[in-house]
């Protein structure tokens, strides 16, 4: 599994490294050649925070309406 | 009869009669006489027979002793003379002042009184006095308030029932402890409650009472007169209450006077079944007092809860809404890198591309041949060098320049700085 395949370990770390990936973007530090491996990993990340944000919302959703059929 | 010598000798009747004439002559009248009863009987016809001795006297073996007898045509009017001032009836140990006729009963050659009436107020004075000097004995050593000073457990589940348990009082105390239905376990200690050795048998009892292990006694009789409550008076029994390792509350049915035994009781009732009942509303008292607490402590849990709950749903909107801010953020937040990426990588390409585009055109511009074609010339020795030197071009050296559109070769023939 290269870096650029590797899971994050949580989602902030996943945005960390997203916030990373736009600032080596807008530089001119980033090596072209490294480009089109950087943007792949940044969409794997997308991916990866918008499944765990839908999750987590999912969740939330569940539990708050567990709260509200306890409390009635 | 005289003899010859004239000395006179009786017949046993004669001397007999001689006897009860001298004692007839010397108290031809009735008189009073008062002193302490003891060894009462009495016959199968009614008559009563008991010696009066010295009050206080050695009980089996009085000093001086005076027999008497009432006669049941007599008796009739003693005992109603005592009813009629709630003087009890003649009893073993009672004080008494009565009035009779002394003769000889010449069937045993005894002196005897044979008793007509009875001074009843006499009697009630005695029993009176003898309990003022012992209430005041039992203060003087601090034995009135002894037993009130115990502590009375206020959930009492185990009661002693102190009484004769033949006697309606006992029926009544009962009867009202169990009405109750409070689960408690009542000890029944039977005792004679009046008459010859009733003192003794009720401190007897008290003692049992306690070796039972009960938690507190009732010491009940029912209404009497005061000459049957006599034991209760008794120092006898007082002390028995007073020294008693359990509270001692009492229930003798009589409602005027107290008796010594209520006096150092903790508790004194006017009858059994009060007596019982207060038993009854204590540990009531104590049951509602208990039912109040749990009441209030449901009431003060529901309060809690129903604060929990509000302060739970508080925190549950609090949540709701911080976790919904907090996911919006965060989806905004993707949105705006997700948005970010493609523009930022283009850009990325754009500023590579422009670059490379510079430096193609710096890179062309240094192309020597493109600085030909602007009119520049590139001269060369005959091994290809480029001339950069005079010093390179001696005279004759065949020189190849390279211009926008041909080459020109030509020969050296001067050269100098």
């Amino acid at each position: 599994m290269t870096k650029t395949d590797k899971p994050p370990k949580n989602y902030r770390d996943a945005i960390d490294e997203l916030e990373t990936i736009l600032e080596e973007l807008e530089s001119d530090e980033l090596d072209i050649d490294l480009l089109s491996a950087k943007v792949k990993r940044a969409a794997l990340l997308l991916e990866h925070c918008r499944t765990r944000l839908d999750d987590a919302r999912v969740e939330v959703e569940r539990v708050v309406a567990e709260l509200r059929d306890a409390d009635t | 009869m005289a003899d010859g010598a004239g000395v006179t000798t009786f017949g046993v009747r004669e001397l007999l009669d001689e006897l009860r004439a001298i004692i007839d002559a010397a108290a031809p009248t009735p008189i009073w006489v008062q002193g302490e009863i003891r060894g009462l009987t009495r016959s199968r016809p009614g008559h009563v027979y008991f010696d009066l001795v010295e009050p206080g006297s050695d009980a089996r073996r009085p000093e001086v002793v005076l027999p008497v007898a009432l006669f049941a045509s007599d008796r009739r009017q003693v005992d109603k003379c005592l009813a009629d001032a709630d003087a009890g009836e003649l009893s073993e140990g009672a004080h008494v002042r009565i009035q009779g006729k002394i003769g000889l009963y010449t069937a045993r050659s005894q002196v005897q009184l044979v008793m007509r009436s009875i001074d009843p107020v006499f009697t009630l004075g005695q029993i009176e006095l003898a309990r003022r000097a012992l209430l005041d004995s039992l203060a003087t050593e601090g034995l009135l308030t002894r037993n009130s000073s115990l502590e009375v457990p206020t959930m009492v589940r185990r009661v002693a029932l102190v009484t004769s348990a033949s006697s309606a009082a006992c029926a009544d105390a009962l009867h009202e402890l169990e009405s109750w239905a409070i689960g408690w376990d009542v000890v029944l200690v039977d005792t004679q409650v009046q008459g010859m050795g009733a003192e003794s048998m009720i401190a007897a009892a008290i003692a049992r009472a306690v070796s039972e292990g009960v938690e507190l006694i009732l010491l009940v009789r029912g209404g009497g007169s005061r000459s049957d409550l006599a034991p209760f008076d008794s120092e006898r029994v007082a002390r028995a209450i007073a020294l008693c390792a359990v509270p001692v509350w009492t229930g003798i049915g009589h409602e005027i006077d107290r008796s010594v035994a209520d006096e150092v009781a903790a508790r004194s009732h006017k009858t059994p079944t009060a007596c019982a009942a207060a038993v009854a509303d204590m540990v009531r008292a104590q049951l509602d007092l208990a039912h109040d607490l749990w009441s209030g402590i449901e009431r003060r849990c529901t309060e809690v809860v129903s604060r929990g709950s509000a302060a739970l749903q508080r925190c549950a909107h609090r949540l709701e809404s911080s976790t919904g801010h907090h996911l919006r953020s965060e989806q905004s937040r993707l949105s705006r890198i997700a948005s970010e990426l493609p523009r930022s990588a283009s850009h990325r390409v754009a500023r590579a591309e422009m670059l490379h585009s510079m430096l193609d055109s710096r890179i062309r511009g240094s192309d020597p041949l493109t600085l030909v074609q602007k009119g520049w010339s590139i001269t060369t020795l005959p091994d290809g060098a480029v001339l950069r030197s005079v010093q390179d071009a001696p005279v004759g050296t065949v020189l190849r320049t390279r211009v926008g559109d041909g080459v020109v070769v030509s020969t050296v023939e001067e050269a100098g700085t």
